[in-house]
């Protein structure tokens, strides 16, 4: 049996959910007898090809997030959101109580040890939204295990589920937000 | 049986035919039976109001839906209350409450407790289809001891209703109206600032975790910890409490459910004032030597009391002894026990015990509930015993019971009064009554009056100025000075008549009353003074020996609260080590 | 059973002010909904409005026209409802602050397609758990617009455009919202009104390369919603444009064009859409070749429009642009008979062929008698006459059947060929005539006798034409496109002495011969619907790389709008044979809209009537082919220019 090939991506997020995903630890192994990580943060390969599960972490906070997630959604056939980033938009919303501006400000002009401060502006750098967005408002998203993180045992459920050909709707112990 | 008969109905209820009473809703009908109907709005205790939505059930085969709490339940009404329909109207309720304000779980210290999540678990809600709103909302953090979070609330006006219907104090309601309501404190001061009395009844409702308690936040989840039930011994009314315990610490204080339902009330002084945490426990017996008081052992604390107390009773010298009303019956026992075997000594008094012994049966909370005329007789009635204050409030508001005042109480009963009668001459209220004319009416058109009488307050003949009472009342609810006033009388000891600085030797058993700091000025004539206390004040300062004692949460034992019923004081931590019971420590000295 | 939706505002409120249309009318307030022109036999009874979608209120009716967005209309009727919204429920207090916030979202060109189904999902929400009716019924007017208007929702989302010309961020000014083309309208206005002539035309040219053309004959879609028009008049733009052409007529224009591609495109047909098309692939570096069927170039600008409102050479002259642009124009070159799409994609190695065949086809009258000898199709015999043919008309009674620029031209071109006697014969009211007011008119005032209320039954004759028998009609219920359908009344039947009877009710495109599927794969393709070519979203037929542009897949209309059709396919030929996407309301190859800077001061301008038309005497016009309508002064069209109100500087103030 040929083994499925997903890819994986962070956005703006922690690095947490897919250190959660490695919180697999010895089960990783038979995971990966089915399945072929190609490109991800882990493996650092940068472009998904074609594949049948994408998961993403993260948030969407700049343009550089819309960039990926989209390539991500193109590439792959289900795409699944871990984590409460990426699920609901996460922590990350919180700078979107505060006009855009001020977040910036005080991010690289008012922190009281930055001595002539000034927002970055090289063109090349990814520009910030005016709002921090849950990937489902950008693209659709098929299936979501919210967790901060989820639980690696969460984790391997979802991918059991999607090796046996369903969609994971989280319930009871593998439902948390927290 | 005719009259249960018209007095139940039945219902299909999911398929199945259950019973219901007349006059229930069907969420009552549901709860009666063991059927779980979502809620989030509903409250046991409070009025239903039906504006979350969350409880709608299906009627009719699903020709109509409702809200289960607002519909009054009839006979052969047949109600669904799960179906796809019904699901995906609640997980779209859901949806809509989290994306309209920042619910943001992972750090809030309500998570894993929170009915909002709760319910989105039990509905699989791994995602909100609406796009998040992000309000800029408040926090008010004004008040000593409730944090207000505007981003949590979900409007379900729990606080709103608990600060009118069962406090009746109307502080919290909500301005502005649609997406722009916000629940909001008085005229919109800060929590602190508004007419809070700092009761802690919204803080005990709230469903999430828009309302919470500074101290006990991120110190445990319901499920990490245990409750023991106990008793709050800030006064006489001896309300039921939950103490919730994690680690041998006591997180907080909660009102415990009433036994006929609805809500448990406390005050500021039983759910707040009664952990605190800021004073100087004292931990080990202490014994003065060279001018200062230095640790010591329980064998040469006790020793040096038994030889000393000894010493001055073969001298001739009297031997006093003060404990304060707030111990447990066992405890005063003990120390009675003492001072008449031990020590040989009749001088023993408990400051606080009860005097006065009115000519009417004891009133409980629950008669005044029922009354038809209440009078509050005393200096600032209820102030110190601020549920009676509430109970008398939603009474007189929600029943239109007559409420006169003779003496003073807080001003919002003051507005609420029939009559008002001023007593200027010091303890004879009696003669202000009955030179009042509107007093005087009220009076005699009551059938069932209760008086509530403050502990300064003389013995009264009250049956004379209720003519027309019906058997078995008027009824008296005498407000004690201390939570064992009457436990305290009935131990045997006297409220006063011992002067400690006259005596040669005292002991004096403060326990953790706070408030026995002052009860001796100066050592006067004492050669030698024992006190018996949790905390450092003036009082140990004085003292040759000190032993440690056990706060009210590490007690077992039981009072008498000021309705005459026995309630009980249990351990729900282990006092610290070398903190012995002070019933033992007794029995260990009368033993040498 | 009660009056009608539409005896109440026609008959008693008087109608739609301003001659505007009718769009829909809202009744039961903001909580209500409203009911589109398709149902104004409605009659005012509870049921009846309920199952109309409406609801019977005391806030009256609104009755509202065709400048109304009707998004905008629900977004307005929602703010008013969220705000009474008492906040006590979730899905009246969250779902209506939702839905108010996608609605906004779609006026201001920023909806999504999801956003339908959030539009539905979040009002069935609401419908079903609100606690009271505010909450149940604030969805309403979303609801029923969206059910009646879908196309207008789809038009905000999809193509970033409003077509009432409402909504501020989708609108640069109401004339540029309405002219199909998108011409920017205030700019040229504004360069006229310095003496720029040449700076202004070529703004023109930006989107219509037809401004000689259009200044003749355009229906001035602009003017309809001119601002001007609420205080006066509104401004002459075609006037104004015609003068602006004709100034530059003698600097002949050579298009710029990019290097080329060396990559072919072919265009069949040769009228605006397909030239347009032509002009911009040229331009963008494609080697064009245009077939066109007749042995003239320009489709109906050259044989449907008489000479007399669209002289020859005007025409050519604007032609020739095209031609200096690269474009090879092949006459006499007929799909079906002189080759095939095959031809073009398989053999001659076209990478895409836009079908721009226009709307040709008479219908027919569909009367008894209608194929004796002495019936013609208007189009026909108006190519004829274009074509240097024509029919004798010396002494004849003729009788023109329909109401559009087609039966007024059919008839006004009789006249001039001699005939005695001109009728148009017309089943509604003269208000109902689809033809310009203006043309129906000087056709009056040429003598020409027009019938209204009259239909014809049958042409009588002896195989030939001897007379036409027609029938008085009554105006009875609404039809669907609102207006009141006209009933025969019986026993009103007469006679009229006619010798020649022209059908001009309508031109359809002529699909026969049109093969799109590979040959051998049998059949025409499956891609035609009944009478126009169908295409998909990106105005391709079910052929790759074939498209279709213009009257042949609208049906027949305006040349301002094949124009339109003309640049809308060339910018979707051109992503086709790059690979690329265009995103819906995306400029693409077209500069940005300006706003030129305000070089006079507006109140100057505020009393200053509309220019009055100049026109040949009338003893000259009817016996000859020569322009009628005469250019404005140059004293004249600069002041007329000038008393544009600038709307376009709104959009600048709002940045």
């Amino acid at each position: 049996m040929p083994k499925v090939k997903i890819a994986t991506e962070w956005l703006a997020g922690c690095a947490g959910c897919h250190m959660s995903l490695l919180d697999l630890d010895e089960e990783l192994v038979k995971v990966l007898e089915a399945v072929e990580i190609t490109s991800s943060p882990i493996t650092d390969l940068k472009h998904p090809p074609e594949v049948t599960v994408g998961i993403i972490e993260g948030a969407v906070a700049n343009t550089a997030n819309v960039a990926v997630l989209k390539e991500m959604r193109e590439k792959c056939q289900i795409l699944l959101a871990l984590g409460d980033c990426a699920c609901f938009g996460g922590i990350v919303t919180m700078r979107n109580l505060v006009p855009k501006e001020e977040a910036l400000r005080t991010g690289y002009v008012d922190t009281p040890s930055t001595v002539d401060g000034a927002v970055p502006s090289d063109p090349e750098l990814a520009q910030l939204l005016d709002r921090v967005q849950a990937p489902n408002e950008v693209v659709k998203v098929d299936a979501y295990l919210p967790g901060c993180p989820p639980s690696a045992a969460a984790i391997g459920w979802a991918i059991q589920e999607l090796l046996a050909g369903r969609i994971p709707a989280p319930v009871g112990e593998h439902l948390r937000y927290d | 049986m005719r009259e249960q008969a018209m007095s139940e109905i039945t219902l299909t209820i999911d398929g199945k035919q259950v019973k219901g009473k007349r006059g229930d809703t069907i969420l009552q009908v549901c709860e009666r039976n063991d059927i779980a109907v979502p809620t989030l709005c509903h409250y046991n205790g409070l009025r239903d109001i039906g504006t979350c939505r969350m409880c709608v059930v299906e009627l009719q085969g699903g020709a109509r839906t409702t809200t289960a709490c607002t519909t009054p339940a009839e006979e052969g009404m047949v109600v669904d209350t799960q179906s796809p329909r019904l699901s995906a109207m609640r997980r779209a309720t859901l949806e809509l409450l989290f994306s309209e304000r920042n619910h943001y779980c992972m750090f809030c210290e309500a998570s894993g407790d929170c009915e909002l999540q709760q319910l989105a678990y039990q509905h699989g809600m791994d995602h909100v289809r609406y796009p998040a709103l992000y309000p800029s909302l408040p926090l008010d953090s004004s008040h000593p001891y409730l944090v207000v979070d505007h981003n949590r609330c979900i409007l379900c006006r729990r606080c709103v209703r608990a600060c009118g219907e069962v406090v009746a104090n109307h502080n919290l309601g909500v301005r502005e109206r649609g997406i722009e309501t916000m629940l909001a404190a008085d005229g919109g001061e800060p929590l602190e600032e508004s007419r809070c009395v700092s009761c802690g009844t919204c803080l005990q409702v709230c469903p999430t975790g828009a309302i919470f308690d500074r101290r006990s936040i991120y110190r445990g989840r319901k499920a990490d910890c245990t409750v023991v039930s106990s008793t709050c011994v800030e006064c006489s009314l001896g309300c039921q409490v939950e103490l919730t315990v994690r680690s041998g610490q006591v997180l907080r204080v909660d009102a415990a459910p009433p036994a006929e339902g609805g809500i448990g009330l406390l005050c500021q002084k039983g759910r707040f004032g009664s952990l605190n945490g800021d004073r100087e426990r004292i931990t080990t017996p202490l014994v003065r030597q060279a001018g200062a008081l230095r640790s010591a052992s329980w064998d040469e604390a006790l020793g040096r009391i038994h030889s000393r107390l000894a010493a001055v009773g073969a001298a001739g010298g009297a031997v006093a002894g003060m404990a304060s009303a707030r111990a447990t019956t066992e405890t005063l026992r003990a120390l009675r026990g003492y001072f008449e075997r031990a020590l040989d000594s009749p001088h023993v008094f408990a400051a606080g015990a009860e005097i006065a012994s009115d000519d009417a049966p004891t009133a409980t909370l629950a008669d005044v509930e029922n009354a038809d005329l209440i009078v509050l007789i005393g200096n600032e009635v209820g102030a110190a015993h601020q549920v009676v204050e509430f109970t008398v409030g939603r009474v007189v508001e929600q029943q239109g019971v007559a409420l006169v005042v003779v003496g003073s109480a807080d001003k919002r009963l003051l507005k609420r009064a029939r009559a008002q009668v001023a007593v200027s001459d010091a303890g004879r209220p009696l003669a202000a009554l009955k030179a009042d004319a509107n007093a005087l009416q009220a009076l005699a058109a009551a059938r069932r009056p209760v008086f509530i009488l403050g502990p300064e307050v003389p013995a009264m003949e009250l049956g004379p100025l209720v003519s027309g009472a019906e058997e078995g009342w008027p009824r008296a609810l005498r407000l004690g000075a201390k939570a064992n006033s009457r436990g305290a009388a009935a131990a045997g000891l006297r409220a006063n008549g011992v002067d400690l600085m006259a005596a040669r030797a005292a002991f004096v058993l403060a326990g953790d009353d706070g408030e026995l700091d002052g009860a001796l000025p100066a050592r006067g004539a004492l050669e030698f003074l024992v006190v018996q206390a949790s905390y450092h004040s003036s009082l140990t300062a004085m003292a040759d020996v000190v032993l440690p004692a056990p706060l009210w949460t590490e007690k077992q034992g039981t009072l008498t609260n000021a309705e005459g019923r026995t309630v009980a004081l249990r351990a729900a931590v282990p006092p610290p080590e070398s903190v012995r019971d002070e019933v033992e420590v007794l029995a260990a000295l009368a033993g040498r | 059973m009660g009056i009608s939706l539409g005896d109440i505002i026609y008959d008693i409120g008087g109608g739609i002010p301003r001659g505007r249309k009718f769009k829909a009318v809202q009744t039961g307030g903001p909580l209500g909904g409203c009911i589109p022109v398709t149902m104004l036999n409605t009659p005012i009874d509870y049921d009846s409005l309920t199952a109309a979608g409406a609801t019977m209120g005391s806030g009256g009716m609104i009755v509202v026209d065709e400048d109304t967005c009707m998004v905008e209309l629900a977004k307005f009727f929602l703010t008013f409802a969220t705000d009474e919204s008492c906040g006590q429920c979730t899905p009246c207090r969250v779902g209506g602050k939702q839905l108010l916030n996608v609605l906004t979202r779609i006026t201001e060109g920023k909806g999504t397609e999801e956003d339908l189904a959030l539009i539905e999902d979040l009002s069935n929400v609401m419908a079903e758990g609100s606690l009271c009716a505010l909450g149940k019924l604030t969805p309403s007017p979303v609801r029923s617009t969206l059910m009646h208007f879908r196309d207008e929702y789809l038009a905000h989302i999809r193509e970033k455009r409003c077509p009432a010309g409402r909504c501020q961020a989708l609108t640069h000014s109401r004339c540029v919202n309405a002219c199909p083309a998108g011409v920017d309208v205030p700019s040229y206005l504004a360069l006229v009104g310095e003496g720029k002539y040449a700076e202004a035309l070529s703004i023109h040219r930006e989107r219509n390369p037809f401004a000689a053309i259009c200044g003749r004959v355009c229906p001035a879609f602009c003017e309809q919603k001119c601002r001007r028009g609420e205080l006066d008049a509104p401004v002459a733009v075609r006037q104004v444009k015609r003068f602006m052409a004709d100034q530059e007529f003698k600097n002949p224009w050579t298009p710029t064009r990019l290097p080329s591609k060396g990559k072919k495109v072919a265009v069949v047909g040769s009228g605006p859409a397909g030239l347009t098309a032509a002009l911009r692939l040229a331009q963008w570096g494609y080697d064009v070749t245009v077939h066109e069927a007749l042995p003239v170039a320009g489709g109906m600008m050259a044989v449907g429009i008489p000479d007399y409102r669209l002289p020859k050479d005007v025409l050519q002259a604007e032609i020739d642009h095209i031609k200096r642009a690269g474009v090879e124009i092949k006459l006499n070159s007929r799909l079906g008979r002189d080759f095939t799409v095959d031809d073009l994609m398989d053999r001659q190695g076209y990478a895409a062929v836009i079908l721009a065949l226009g709307a040709h086809k008479d219908r027919r009258l569909g009367t008894p008698g209608d194929d004796k000898e002495g019936v013609l199709p208007a189009t026909t015999f108006l190519r004829e006459v274009a074509l240097g043919n024509r029919p004798a008309m010396q002494g004849k009674k003729v009788a023109v059947i329909g109401g559009g620029d087609t039966a007024i031209d059919a008839a006004r071109t009789a006249r001039r060929l001699g005939a005695a006697e001109v009728h148009i014969v017309y089943r509604r009211l003269r208000e109902d005539m689809p033809a310009l007011k203006e043309e129906v008119d000087a056709a009056e005032a040429e003598g020409i006798q027009i019938h209204l209320l009259a239909a014809p039954t049958e042409v009588l004759g002896n195989g030939k034409v001897e007379a036409l028998r027609c029938q008085r009609m009554v105006l009875g219920e609404f039809d669907e496109g609102g207006r009141r359908k006209p009933v025969p009344a019986a026993g009103t039947e007469f006679d009229m002495d006619v010798d020649v009877v022209i059908a001009a009710i309508g031109q359809v495109p002529d699909l026969d011969g049109v093969a799109l599927s590979p040959a051998g794969s049998g059949g025409a393709g499956g891609a035609t619907t009944s009478r126009t070519l169908a295409v998909d979203g990106s105005m391709m037929t079910s052929r790759p790389g074939v498209f279709g542009a213009g009257d042949v897949v609208t049906g027949a209309a305006t040349v301002v709008e094949a124009v339109g059709q003309g640049n809308r396919v060339a910018v979707l030929v051109d992503a086709y044979l790059e690979g690329k996407r265009v995103a819906p309301g995306d400029n693409g190859r077209w500069p940005d809209y300006r706003v030129l800077d305000l070089t006079y001061s507006l109140e100057e301008y505020a009393g200053v009537a509309r220019a009055k038309p100049v026109e040949l005497a009338a003893e000259a016009r009817s016996g000859s082919f020569v322009e009628i309508e005469q250019v404005l002064s140059e004293t004249d069209a600069r002041t007329e220019a000038r008393r544009c109100l600038r709307c376009d500087l709104e959009r600048r103030n709002a940045e």
